[in-house]
């Protein structure tokens, strides 16, 4: 289903005693895979829990695919899959059973080929008659994955979904994630901290801090405005000349890579110039210097932590 | 009934009842009621006796079941996850209480059923009347303790304090008016608050009444007055429906945060 806008909030508010948990925030996110970005306490997950009804804001108003969480909030649950932050599943279920009660609470009569599909797509076919308390963690989370897609909803909330899973367990997620968004047209919209996940997978951002969005748009966007001008300098000796790179004042941030170091500069520097003077001090030969796109990173720290 | 709330109580069954609780409740339930079976006592000694044995039983059954539905729910974040489905808060609340209120009265009943029949079998005291209405006292009572710990659980919102609370009221209370039980029938009230005194003296002034109404007559009057049966049902049925409606108050406006 395509829709103007999937979440729209206009002056959400939300107070916990003394704590101002979201500040008239104002937001639009618009695209197929969503990102929300921020530290600690930014506000996230109080907005994630207002979008599917847990917590009632203060003040506000807040619409999900187009429907107003406070008037069709069970409009929104029935296209809505979620994996929350933390979620309590049955244990003494196994996951066979959970995932076909779920369907069933979905409204599927007959939800057994679903399931077994469901599980196959997030690798937990050969543990599907083991009680969910003898999962590790991350098969836990991948339970709350499945559970969340069972049904093929519109739109997929992941509060921290790559909480306690390996590297691996991570780089699945994001598959499932891609694969669904690409292939059975279902939308997302996921809530962590790690920005190379966002920059992987999302095409639209929001970074949240202290309870307002200070950024938001596609993740070219952010960098064009956010990052400072960057550079991919391919050299002999990539170590040495970062970390002398790194001891300059007009340079911002540096990355390091095999064969080269990508630097985000400040300010109006000629780096074609200040990058032969210091190949030339440190005696290592320069291949290439070429204009490149600055990282989340530089974004992330830009808008949160501005100087 | 809809399909989803017999899917939420089916659920909410296999939860909340899986090993070990369902094994514990019924131990503690034969343990302490079959144990004060007495095969040869009078009419006098069946009710009285029965609920204040019960005290115990349904004090701690109800309040690990209902905690940890309710308590343990929000504290673990079960309630989110079934939130999280298109099902009401209404429906989510009447489903959980539903189950382990007919659960628990299917266990108490029977342990009152076995207790009959064994009564009907050795000593011919028991009378289908009285036998009734301690069904139905036994259910009122579980009704109230069941609401009472469930607007606990939700307000705050935690298992283990939950469970504290409201064993401190209810067992408190029994310590507390242990002296003045000696003063059952007489002018005091408050001794009717007590979760065994209490059902014991509806029962006692119902099937006395009935009786009575009847003509048989030989039962003769009760010696809990007209005033101190009111106290009590009003207490129980009336309290209970209050905590009840007020827990499925709190339960539509909480923040699951």
């Amino acid at each position: 289903m395509l829709v103007d806008s999937i979440v729209k909030c206009k002056g959400l508010t939300k107070r916990f005693g003394r704590i101002l948990a979201l500040d008239n925030l104002d937001l639009e996110m618009r695209g197929k895979v969503l990102g929300l970005i921020g530290p600690n306490g930014a506000g996230k997950t109080t907005l994630i829990n207002i979008l599917l009804g847990y917590t009632r804001p203060d003040a506000g108003e807040v619409s999900v695919l187009g429907f107003d969480v406070k008037h069709d909030l069970m409009e929104i649950k029935k296209r809505v899959g979620v994996l929350p932050e933390k979620p309590g599943f049955p244990t003494s279920f196994s996951g066979v059973e959970f995932l076909t009660r779920v369907a069933r609470l979905r409204g599927i009569s007959n939800p057994k080929e679903e399931v077994r599909e469901t599980l196959a797509e997030v690798g937990l076919s050969q543990v599907a008659q083991r009680a969910i308390r003898t999962y590790s963690s991350g098969m836990y989370q991948r339970l709350g994955l499945a559970q969340a897609l069972v049904g093929e909803p519109e739109l997929v909330i992941l509060d921290e979904p790559a909480a306690n899973l390996d590297p691996l367990g991570r780089m699945d997620v994001l598959d499932v994630v891609s694969r669904f968004s690409r292939d059975r047209n279902v939308s997302f919209l996921i809530s962590t901290h790690i920005l190379y996940d966002v920059e992987r997978t999302c095409d639209w951002i929001g970074i949240m801090d202290a309870g307002k969005v200070g950024a938001q748009g596609s993740v070219e966007e952010l960098i064009r405005k956010y990052s400072g001008p960057t550079y991919r300098i391919a050299v002999s000796d990539p170590k040495t000349f970062g970390a002398e790179l790194v001891k300059t004042s007009y340079v911002r941030s540096v990355e390091f890579h095999e064969d080269a170091v990508t630097v985000t500069v400040e300010g109006d520097v000629n780096v074609y110039e200040k990058t032969m003077e210091l190949a030339k001090r440190l005696n290592v030969t320069v291949h290439e210097v070429r204009p490149a796109l600055g990282s989340l990173d530089d974004v992330f720290r830009a808008v949160v932590r501005p100087e | 009934m809809t399909s989803k709330l017999r899917e939420l109580i089916s659920w909410e069954l296999q939860d909340n009842w899986a090993f070990p609780i369902l094994e514990i409740v019924i131990a503690i339930t034969i343990l302490q009621v079959m144990s004060i079976n007495s095969f040869f006592r009078g009419l006098n000694d069946i009710a009285g006796p029965f609920f204040a044995s019960m005290v115990f039983v349904i004090a701690i059954s109800v309040a690990i079941v209902f905690g940890r539905s309710f308590g343990e729910g929000i504290e673990k974040r079960k309630f989110v996850v079934l939130l999280s489905y298109p099902v009401s808060r209404t429906k989510v609340f009447v489903a959980k209480y539903l189950a382990n209120l007919l659960a628990i009265f299917l266990i108490f009943g029977s342990v009152l059923f076995a207790e009959g029949l064994s009564m009907y079998m050795f000593d011919d005291v028991l009378t289908l009347a009285l036998w009734g209405f301690m069904f139905v006292y036994l259910l009122v009572v579980v009704f109230f303790a069941s609401s009472l710990i469930t607007i606990i659980s939700m307000a705050v919102k935690r298992f283990g304090l939950s469970v504290l609370i409201f064993l401190i009221y209810v067992l408190g209370l029994e310590y507390w008016l242990n002296p003045i039980q000696g003063n059952v029938g007489t002018n005091n009230p408050l001794a009717y608050l007590s979760l065994s005194l209490g059902p014991y003296g509806q029962v006692d002034y119902s099937y006395r009444w009935f009786y009575n109404r009847l003509n048989i007559g030989w039962f003769g009057p009760s010696v809990v007055t007209e005033t101190l049966f009111l106290t009590a049902l009003c207490y129980f049925l009336i309290g209970g429906l209050v905590l009840f409606l007020a827990s499925l108050f709190l339960m539509k406006r909480i923040d699951l945060d």
